[in-house]
């Protein structure tokens, strides 16, 4: 009963470790044709705050990221900018409204977006990092 | 612009549907005030304003966005917005309707109507989801109707280790509504338009300068009809003639906007803060300097924000007439109405609070006191100015919901 106990308490501590580390765990993919190795962070920053769409040899970039309401476009603006998603909504609002630049597409699912960037040679999109697959190239990591 | 429409129509039935995109925005504003003298009002261009014991809506506002990625290198972009307006038509409720060519990553080229980038809030100020104030500073962003452009603009924008630098040059015409008390309306036409924007931005910097230089391209009735009422009175009853009818000829006269603006933002701490100087060869409005600085700290889904205002122009009241008869009087003191109109001297201290309902809904609540050295003045409309005792110190409550969708 004991090694029972204590084995449903391990299993139930690791599964909450999963849990908690899972949506920490993004990275930045593109197409796996694509020549860039690594973006940097501030790279990224320009990327997806919609300031400059450009790969690091100057090639234009097409970014892609989910619909609001997917779980995973908070944790990975947190991650990039340090800001909470009403300050990026604001941010991007006023970066629309004015017509400066327009925000990525959005898709619904990972899958979406992984077809996407399998399709389009020029694309970025972050994902979880259990979704990679052989087909896209990994060119940043969060590390937390 | 009907060009850009009937291609907004070709495209939109002709493409994939997953590149159409559509926004909106929303404002609902109350405004509350102990001023007696000087109706409250955001900006220049609204024929509604607020007085004591009165709540006004005139701040609301309605805007809807459409854009359409025709080609990964060409885009059009169309904005209505609904306002207080002294005439609703489509003209008016256009803000944008351009399309945007970017070649590479560093190029971008926009032909049609774009915002007016002449200001740092000037393309967004009826947008109050964007900024952390009530509404812009009324005595830096009141003053220039101007809001769009009908014209073209280049802007090149070049990638560096700590940030982006880059510069833009657009031309074009311009026109927006002035109104003031007594029913003045003017849909002052600018003509000549041209201005260049430098910025530096990185995540937490933004510096930018402007200058954009200008010609008035139109004059109102009123104007026209006290130059001729002028003309007719002889040199040595009113020495001043010459100088009066010059200041009434608007047309083709000169008006420059240089500003310096500069923004930081650390997520925990922030500054905004703009300077501009406004230099004209018209008497009309022959210098005015005007700056602002706000100071705020984010705290969970609230942000607190303090700002101080001030705007000073360097315009004089009119010499009289030599003589006093009462079509003199009446003509002096419909004259002084116009030429006092950019008499300006004021300042405002102000608080806000900002609150996060959701990720796209925010509650704003603004208090803030003004002092003015002299009413009436351009930034508000007025009543019961001719008491011997004017308001010129006041407070105003400003709250309001705005959303993005």
């Amino acid at each position: 009963m004991r090694a029972y106990i204590s084995s449903l308490c391990f299993l139930l501590i690791v599964s909450m470790k999963l849990e908690a580390s899972e949506p920490q765990d993004i990275v930045i993919v593109v197409n796996k044709n694509n020549p860039i190795e690594q973006v940097t962070h501030r790279q990224l920053i320009d990327m997806y705050m919609g300031k400059y769409l450009a790969f690091p040899n100057g090639h234009m970039a097409i970014t892609l990221d989910y619909r609001k309401e997917h779980p995973l476009r908070s944790a990975f603006f947190k991650a990039l900018t340090g800001r909470n998603i009403s300050q990026i909504n604001a941010y991007w609002s006023r970066v629309k409204f004015s017509g400066k630049a327009s925000p990525p597409q959005a898709y619904p699912s990972t899958e979406a977006i992984i077809d996407k960037v399998i399709t389009t040679p020029s694309a970025i999109a972050y994902l979880p990092a259990s979704a990679v697959t052989d087909e896209l190239k990994v060119v940043y990591r969060f590390v937390q | 612009m009907r060009l850009l429409l009937l291609l907004y129509l070709c495209i939109s039935f002709n493409g994939a549907c997953n590149e159409f995109k559509f926004d909106g925005f929303a404002t609902l504003g109350v405004t509350l005030t102990d001023s007696e003298n000087a109706g409250i009002r955001h900006h220049i261009t609204q024929p509604n304003a607020t007085y004591q014991d009165e709540v006004g809506f005139g701040t609301s506002s309605l805007g809807f966005q459409l854009e359409w990625q025709a080609t990964p290198k060409l885009q059009f972009v169309g904005q209505v917005l609904l306002k207080d307006h002294e005439e609703q038509n489509i003209d008016n409720a256009v803000q944008m309707a351009f399309l945007r060519y970017s070649p590479t990553a560093n190029w971008q080229m926009r032909v049609g109507r774009t915002g007016l980038d002449l200001f740092m809030m000037t393309e967004h100020r009826d947008i109050g989801y964007t900024y952390t104030f009530d509404h812009p500073p009324t005595e830096f962003y009141a003053i220039v109707p101007h809001q769009n452009i009908d014209g073209a603009d280049i802007k090149y924008t070049f990638s560096q280790e700590h940030g982006l630098f880059s510069a833009k040059l657009f031309a074009g015409r311009s026109t927006a509504p002035i109104v003031s008390d007594e029913n003045f309306f003017w849909d002052v036409e600018i003509k000549s338009l041209y201005g260049v924007v430098l910025q530096w931005e990185s995540l937490d910097w933004t510096l930018r300068a402007n200058h954009t230089i200008t010609k008035a391209g139109n004059e109102n009735e009123q104007q026209l009809q006290l130059q001729a009422a002028l003309s007719q009175v002889p040199d040595e009853v009113w020495p001043n003639k010459a100088n009066l009818l010059d200041s009434l000829n608007i047309i083709g006269k000169r008006f420059d906007y240089t500003a310096i603006g500069a923004r930081y933002d650390n997520n925990q701490w922030f500054f905004q803060t703009e300077a501009s100087y406004i230099d004209s060869n018209s008497q009309v409005l022959n210098e005015l300097t005007a700056g602002y600085i706000g100071v705020g700290t984010y705290y969970k889904n609230h942000t607190f924000m303090t700002t101080f205002a001030t705007a000073k122009s360097n315009n004089k009241t009119p010499q009289r007439p030599l003589i006093s008869t009462p079509q003199l009087d009446l003509l002096y003191n419909t004259l002084i109405r116009h030429t006092n109109f950019y008499l300006i001297d004021q300042s405002t201290v102000s608080v806000t609070l900002r609150s996060e309902l959701s990720e796209s809904l925010a509650v704003k609540v603004q208090l803030e006191h003004t002092s003015t050295t002299s009413l009436p003045s351009a930034f508000y409309l007025h009543r019961g100015l001719t008491g011997s005792h004017l308001d010129t110190d006041f407070n105003t409550l400003g709250i309001s919901l705005n959303w993005v969708f």
